[in-house]
C-alpha cells in the first residue's frame, strides 16, 4: 500500500514538473470547452432567404416584415421571376427561397401546391431544420391571417430544454469527450514514454508488482480526470447556465466507472505501442471513431443497425447518455442501471486484457 | 543534390520501418470515410415514440398507424397512465409522447379542431425541431386524406438544391480531405522534425553538408507524397462508393489541394520550430490544428451559427477556405472565377506561415 502511495506521489510530481504539458492538461480543456460550446451549434439563426412571388400577391410586404422580425431569418430580397431567384441561391447569397406559386386571393385555389420551398441542402445537417422552421413559419402565418386553418392542431411542449438551447445539450457531452481525451492520451503516452526513454526497465527490475505499477499510473489520472469533469460542470453552470437537475452522486459514480474504462483503454494502447508517436496515433484513431459514434453530434437512432451496434459498444456513448439524462432530465440511478452494467463490464474486460498484456519481463 | 536524395531516401526508410504508424496513416482516411459515409446522418429515422390515447377512436388509431408506418417513427408503447409519461422520457426509451385529446374523434364534421399534444424530449433541440416538422407534415397529409374537400393550405413540394437526397457524405468528404491533409502533413511533419531535436539528431543534421532548407524539405517530401496518395484514395472512395459528384475541373481540384498541402506542411514546420519535445508538439498540433480544422472550419458545424469572435477566427483556419473551394468545385461545379478569393487567402496564409517559420528556424539549437 505504501509503495502504491509513493508511486502515485511520484507520478503526480512528474506531471506537475513537466511545464510543457501542464497547460495542455489544465488550460486546453477549458479552452476547448469554451470554443466547442460556442462552435458546436446547429442552432439555426440568420438564415438568408428570398421570396419569389409568381402571383402578384398583396400580402408580400406583410410577410416580409414578419420574416425580418423573426430571429431565424434574414430576408435578402423579393424576386418576381424564377431565374433571378435561383441565381441568388447559386451565388450562395441565400440558403432558401419561399416561392408563392399563385395569386392567393383568387376565388378558387388550384389544388396543386401553393407554396414551394427551395432549399440549398449542401449542408445536409442544417437544411432539414431550416425546412422545419420555414414551413412552421408559413403555416403559422396563414393560420393567423387566413381562413385556412389546420384541422388537426398539434400543440407541443419542449421538455427538459424548453428554450431549445444548444449549449445545454452539448456541454455535458463535450465534458465527456474532454475527459476521455485527457484520460486516454495521457495514460497511453505516459507509459509509452517510459518505454521510449528506458525508465520502464528500471521499474520492471524494481520490487513493485504489476498491479502496483498499474495502480500508480491510473490513480493520478483518475484524480485529474474527476477534477476536470467537475470543474467543467461548474464552469458550464457559471458561464452558460447549464442546469444540473439530477443527483451529483449518480454522476460521480458513473464518472469513476467511466474513467476506469477509459484509463484501462489507454493502458492497453500503451502496452501495444512502441513509441509515444504510435501511442498517440492509435489513441487518435480510436477516439475519433468513438467520438463520431458516440451520438454527440448525430443521433444514434438514425444510424444503420450495424453502426448502431458499434455505438452501443462504445463507452463514451453511454456516459454521454448518462450525463445528459442526469443533468437535464434528473433521471434517477435506477433507470440507468443498464448503462452502469455495460460500463462496468467494458472496464473489467479492458483492465484484465491490459493487465495481462503488460509484462514485467520482456 | 546527391546528398539530398540520400537524405530523402533515409526519411522514407524511417517511415516504412514504423509499420504500425504507416498502416494507420493509410487506413485512417479509408476507415473514417466509410464510417462517416455510411453511419452518420442527421436525418430522422426510427425515432421511438409513445402514445397516450384518450380518445381511443378509429381516427386516432389510423393516425397512429400512419405515423408508425413511416421510416421516421416507430411506436414503442401505448401508455395507460399519464404518470408514465415523465419516466419514459427520462429513461431515454422514447423521444416524444403523443397525447391525443378525448375529443379527437369528434373532428367530423369539422366543428372544432382536433387536438394532439406533443411532448418532446428537447434535450437535443435539433432532433426535437426535426421531429416536430416531420410530424406536422404527416398530420397535415393525414387531415387532407381524411377530409379531402376542405380548403387547406397545401404547403408541399420542397425542392432540395445541390444535394437533393440530403446526403451528409457530401458535406463530410470535403471536410475529411481537409482534415486528413492537416493530420498527415502538419501533424506528422511537426512530430518528425521535433523528434530530431529531442533525440539530438538535429545537431548532427545541421553540421552535415545539407543546408537547413534541404533538411526541412527532405523531411517534408515523404509526408507530402503520403498525403497525395491519401487524397487520391479519398476522391476515389468518395466518387465510386458514395457517388460524390465532381462537377468542376479535376485539375483545379488537384492544384488547390497542392496549395492546401503546402499550407499544412508549412504549419507543421512552424509548430516544430517553437516546440522542443514531441509530446508538446503533438498536443499543440492536436489543439491548435486538428481541433480547429474539425470544429471551426465548417466541417462539423455551420460557421454562421458561431459567435462573432469564432467566426473571425474561422477565417484564419486554412481548412475553412479549402472546404469552400472543394464544395464549390465538387458539388456546385464552379470554376476559379468564383473561388479566387479563397484561393488567394490560402496562398497568402501559406506564404505568411513559411516566412515565420524561416525566421523562427534556428540553425543553432541552444539560444
Amino acid at each position: 500500500m505504501r509503495i502504491l502511495f509513493i508511486l502515485i506521489i511520484k507520478e503526480l510530481k512528474q506531471i506537475f514538473r513537466n511545464k510543457g504539458m501542464l497547460p495542455i492538461i489544465f488550460v486546453m480543456p477549458i479552452l476547448q470547452l469554451l470554443i466547442l460550446a460556442n462552435a458546436a451549434n446547429y442552432e439555426i439563426k440568420n438564415v438568408n432567404i428570398a421570396i419569389l412571388d409568381l402571383g402578384k400577391n398583396d400580402f408580400i410586404p406583410e410577410i416580409s416584415a414578419q420574416l425580418n422580425a423573426n430571429n431565424y431569418f434574414t430576408l435578402k430580397g423579393v424576386k418576381y421571376d424564377k431565374a433571378s431567384a435561383i441565381s441568388l441561391l447559386d451565388r450562395g447569397e441565400v440558403d432558401a427561397i419561399i416561392a408563392f406559386q399563385h395569386n392567393f386571393s383568387a376565388q378558387r385555389m388550384p389544388t396543386t401546391p401553393q407554396v414551394q420551398l427551395i432549399i440549398n441542402t449542401i449542408d445536409g445537417a442544417s437544411s432539414g431544420i431550416v425546412l422545419s422552421y420555414i414551413s412552421g413559419f408559413i403555416e403559422q402565418y396563414f393560420a393567423q391571417n387566413s381562413a385556412m386553418k389546420p384541422l388537426i392542431n398539434l400543440e407541443y411542449t419542449n421538455k427538459f430544454n424548453s428554450k431549445l438551447d444548444y449549449k445545454t445539450v452539448m456541454v455535458p457531452g463535450i465534458l465527456v469527450i474532454l475527459v476521455s481525451l485527457i484520460g486516454v492520451f495521457l495514460t497511453a503516452m505516459n507509459i509509452a514514454r517510459e518505454k521510449e526513454i528506458g525508465t520502464i526497465d528500471q521499474l520492471n527490475v524494481s520490487p513493485i508488482t504489476k498491479l502496483q505499477f498499474i495502480g500508480g499510473k491510473l490513480f493520478p489520472m483518475l484524480i485529474i480526470g474527476l477534477g476536470e469533469l467537475f470543474f467543467g460542470i461548474i464552469l458550464g453552470r457559471v458561464l452558460y447556465g447549464i442546469p444540473f437537475a439530477g443527483n451529483p452522486l449518480t454522476v460521480i459514480t458513473f464518472a469513476i466507472v467511466f474513467l476506469f474504462v477509459m484509463l484501462s483503454f489507454g493502458l492497453l494502447i500503451s502496452t501495444k505501442a512502441d513509441s509515444q508517436q504510435q501511442a498517440m496515433l492509435i489513441a487518435y484513431v480510436f477516439l475519433v471513431v468513438f467520438i463520431m459514434f458516440s451520438g454527440l453530434f448525430t443521433s444514434i437512432e438514425s444510424m444503420p443497425i450495424w453502426a448502431n451496434r458499434i455505438s452501443q459498444a462504445i463507452p463514451i456513448t453511454h456516459f454521454i447518455t448518462v450525463m445528459r439524462s442526469v443533468m437535464l432530465k434528473a433521471t434517477p440511478l435506477h433507470l440507468l442501471y443498464r448503462e452502469l452494467l455495460i460500463l462496468l463490464g467494458t472496464g473489467g474486460l479492458l483492465f484484465t486484457v491490459a493487465t495481462l498484456s503488460y509484462k514485467k519481463s520482456e | 543534390m546527391k546528398q539530398f536524395i540520400y537524405f530523402i531516401k533515409k526519411e522514407f526508410i524511417h517511415i516504412f520501418r514504423d509499420t504500425k504508424s504507416l498502416i494507420i496513416l493509410f487506413a485512417l482516411p479509408i476507415i473514417q470515410i466509410i464510417l462517416f459515409g455510411f453511419a452518420l446522418t442527421n436525418e430522422i429515422k426510427n425515432v421511438n415514440f409513445a402514445v397516450y390515447d384518450n380518445s381511443k377512436s378509429d381516427t386516432s388509431l389510423r393516425l397512429i398507424n400512419k405515423i408508425d408506418a413511416t421510416d421516421y417513427f416507430t411506436l414503442h408503447k401505448y401508455l395507460n397512465n399519464p404518470d408514465d409519461i415523465e419516466a419514459i422520457l427520462q429513461s431515454n426509451k422514447v423521444k416524444f409522447v403523443l397525447v391525443i385529446d378525448e375529443d379527437f374523434s369528434r373532428l367530423y364534421p369539422h366543428e372544432k379542431q382536433g387536438d394532439i399534444q406533443l411532448l418532446l424530449d428537447a434535450s437535443d433541440p435539433n432532433i426535437a425541431t426535426n421531429i416536430r416538422g416531420y410530424l406536422q407534415n404527416i398530420i397535415t397529409t393525414f387531415s387532407e386524406e381524411e377530409f379531402p374537400l376542405s380548403e387547406q393550405l397545401h404547403l408541399a413540394t420542397t425542392k432540395m438544391y445541390y444535394n437533393p437526397e440530403l446526403k451528409s457524405v457530401y458535406l463530410f468528404i470535403p471536410g475529411l480531405m481537409a482534415f486528413i491533409l492537416t493530420l498527415i502533413s502538419a501533424f506528422m511533419t511537426s512530430i518528425t522534425l521535433t523528434k530530431e531535436k529531442e533525440l539530438g539528431n538535429m545537431e548532427i543534421l545541421l553540421i552535415s553538408p545539407l543546408k537547413p532548407y534541404q533538411i526541412i524539405i527532405g523531411k517534408v517530401i515523404p509526408y507530402a507524397l503520403l498525403s497525395m496518395i491519401n487524397i487520391a484514395n479519398i476522391l476515389l472512395l468518395g466518387t465510386f462508393v458514395f457517388g460524390m459528384p465532381l462537377q468542376g475541373s479535376l485539375l483545379l481540384l488537384l492544384l488547390e489541394s497542392i496549395l492546401f498541402l503546402l499550407n499544412s506542411l508549412s504549419l507543421g514546420i512552424l509548430i516544430s520550430s517553437f516546440t522542443s519535445s514531441r509530446q508538446v508538439a503533438m498536443m499543440v498540433a492536436l489543439a491548435g490544428l486538428l481541433l480547429p480544422t474539425m470544429l471551426l472550419s465548417g466541417f462539423m458545424f455551420p460557421i454562421n451559427n458561431m459567435p462573432l469572435p469564432l467566426q473571425y477566427f474561422s477565417k484564419i483556419v486554412p481548412a475553412t477556405h479549402y472546404i469552400i473551394i472543394l464544395k464549390g468545385i465538387m458539388i456546385k461545379g464552379v470554376g476559379l472565377q468564383y473561388l479566387y478569393k479563397e484561393t488567394l487567402i490560402l496562398a497568402l496564409l501559406t506564404i505568411f506561415f513559411i516566412i515565420i517559420s524561416i525566421k523562427k528556424f534556428n540553425v543553432r539549437l541552444d539560444k
